[in-house]
């Protein structure tokens, strides 16, 4: 279900809790939070402070349990397969873990994200190559993720988010695994996608290197709004 | 220099990623171990079915080249091995049935046989019919049998079916061989195959044939056979002997009496049920197999799975993936057991004269068979799937 809002995140009220009854444990309390279009914002918190189950909710990967949540225009409260599927499609996840199959060369572990559109097919090859090429990996392509080093399967897992140009890209600790230089290429791409292209990024890290490249600092504490502050200002 | 990529040589739109040809063909070693076990058991059903081929062609082998329209039966007929008889009169009264031609008294029975050289005793199938005549033919159509006729009119001669097995003879190089306890001699041959009804079969006049069985009354032939004349509507006729002849026969049509024959091997007897049970016990070996292959590949990329699914992919996408993994499995075992079969059939061929043959029903039956197991297989190890569960990923 969709519903008319010029927001990208729209949270009001949203509360989660995991487990049942008495085992249940609140985790995230009243969260009050909007992001524009083209905005890029940085989650710190402490470690249990609720960051990836709100990125996980944000992602439509848990269902809210109360509260709104609306993101790119979809009321994820009610949001259903197919048009879970479709919603996820115009969004880039970035784990911690880069995720790749080991049977998929690097070519082909991001062009798995570009099968999902085949609206872009005839565009799709050149993207992948000038992506990869941009991360480093131009003379990887055809490599497995075994023959490449962590920091190399990082920046594959980060362009099989970003190839299919996503509306909103979730990043969790995306630089942990990246050396200075190519923290500041993907930073750089990040920056680049929310600017020239409008895409909403919120990411989860405690990198401080990626602070300047930031719009917004948010920071939780227990599962509350800390804090929220517009960097650019 | 640095290598060229394969994918800058690419060019227009891209293809999809053969994602499944990829995950079965990256261990080269696991591939061919599961191949080499999904092989086997579809090796197993094309033995199995090419047995229970074996078990149909053994029923339609006599029935079904009979050169009759229409068949007189007893009424305690089960089978040709076990048929009663019928007054020969009925066939007579057949004749005024206008459009008859034709019609000719068939006797059946077991008989032992026995090579007075290497002492081999055989239990085989002996056909007895009217060879008098001038216009006598042979009942069942099989070449160069008619033409045999003269030799078979001195009593005790006997022509010999080349598909008997080996160790029945005849040694002796005047044919001579024992037909229950009475000396007999094979005075020529012709190719017909009984399968698992008997060691082989003989074919003898009928004169012979009542000598052989202790005075068999030729005026009770087991079977009657009726020949139409060409263009007659054979249940219109078939009918009206229904409405003319007595209760002490049957009348059935040529196609009835082969369907009354496979009822009973496939039915009545174990035989059928042995094969249909093998067929079965290669089903699940394949089934297993794959299953504990695809449901440790699936367990294993758990995590890559759900990445998927939190990419966009639904279920029914992963799903599909699964059964096209399957799928390859399924062709990968097939043709190597397709291969050993088309060998190992002639092999059991020549070693038992079973009428087993390598039909292109079989082989697409096979395959069917094959996909439908994998197909299983895939649908119950995909619902692993459902623990790939995206929310785990952060």
């Amino acid at each position: 279900m969709t519903s008319a809002t010029n927001k990208a995140i729209e949270i009001a009220g949203l509360d989660y809790s995991f487990g049942t009854d008495e085992t249940a444990k609140q985790v995230l309390f009243e969260i009050e939070l909007a992001l524009e279009p083209g905005e890029f914002a940085i989650m710190t918190g402490p470690s249990g402070s609720g960051k990836t189950t709100l990125l996980s909710l944000v992602g439509a990967l848990r269902r809210p349990q109360g509260g709104k949540l609306n993101v790119l225009g979809h009321d994820l409260n009610t949001l259903e397969s197919p048009e879970l599927e479709g919603y996820r499609q115009q969004l880039g996840f970035i784990f911690q873990l880069h995720n790749l199959f080991p049977a998929l060369t690097a070519f082909q572990s991001v062009q798995m994200a570009g099968d999902l559109h085949p609206e872009a097919a005839g565009q799709m090859d050149d993207r992948i190559r000038a992506l990869l090429t941009q991360l480093g990996l131009g003379e990887r392509l055809d490599y497995r993720p075994h023959q490449l080093s962590g920091g190399q399967r990082q920046r594959v897992a980060i362009a099989r988010a970003l190839v299919h140009r996503p509306a909103l890209v979730l990043a969790d600790e995306p630089t942990a695994a990246l050396d200075g230089e190519n923290t500041k290429i993907v930073l750089g791409l990040l920056a680049e996608l929310a600017h020239e292209r409008g895409t909403t990024v919120l990411m989860v890290t405690q990198d401080n290197r990626v602070f300047e490249s930031a719009d917004r600092l948010i920071n939780l504490v227990d599962g509350r709004l800390d804090s929220d502050v517009r960097l650019s200002e | 220099m640095s290598p060229v990529s394969a994918y800058t040589r690419r060019s227009g739109p891209s293809r999809p990623v053969p994602f499944s040809l990829q995950l079965v063909s990256h261990k080269k070693t696991r591939t061919a171990v599961a191949a080499a076990g999904i092989g086997f058991a579809i090796l197993v059903m094309f033995v199995q079915l090419g047995f229970y081929g074996g078990v149909l062609n053994t029923a339609l082998a006599v029935s079904g080249r009979f050169d009759a329209d229409i068949v007189l039966i007893s009424p305690r007929f089960a089978y040709l091995g076990a048929t009663g008889t019928i007054p020969a009169s009925r066939l007579y009264q057949a004749q005024t049935q206008p459009e008859v031609v034709e019609t000719t008294p068939i006797y059946f029975r077991y008989a032992n046989w026995r090579d007075p050289v290497n002492g081999a005793n055989c239990r085989l199938f002996a056909i007895g019919f009217p060879i008098a005549a001038e216009t006598d033919t042979s009942p069942l159509i099989l070449p160069g049998v008619t033409e045999q006729f003269e030799a078979l009119k001195p009593t005790s001669t006997v022509l010999l079916d080349r598909m008997t097995r080996d160790k029945c003879g005849p040694l002796d190089p005047e044919g001579w061989v024992e037909v229950r306890d009475q000396r007999a001699q094979v005075v020529g041959d012709f190719k017909l195959g009984v399968g698992f009804l008997a060691d082989g079969a003989m074919l003898m006049s009928d004169d012979t044939f009542s000598r052989f069985f202790a005075n068999h009354p030729l005026d009770s032939p087991h079977l009657g056979l009726v020949r139409l004349a060409p263009g007659s509507d054979v249940d219109e006729v078939a009918e009206a002997l229904k409405q003319t002849l007595p209760k002490d026969v049957r009348v059935i049509t040529q196609s009835e009496l082969n369907d009354l024959q496979t009822r009973h091997w496939v039915e009545n007897t174990a035989v059928g049920d042995i094969f249909g049970m093998g067929t079965l016990a290669g089903f699940l070996v394949g089934l297993v197999v794959l299953f504990q292959i695809l449901s440790t590949d699936i367990r294993n990329h758990l995590p890559l799975y759900a990445t998927l699914r939190a990419m966009g992919y639904s279920r029914r996408q992963l799903t599909r993936y699964v059964i096209e993994q399957a799928w390859i499995y399924a062709l990968l075992g097939f043709g190597p057991a397709l291969f050993l079969s088309l060998g190992a059939f002639p092999l059991i061929q020549d070693a038992t004269n079973l009428p087993i043959y390598m039909t292109p029903s079989l082989v697409l039956g096979i395959l069917a068979l094959s996909l439908t197991m994998c197909s299983l297989s895939a649908l119950i190890s995909a619902r692993r799937l459902q623990r790939a569960d995206p929310a785990e990923l952060f």
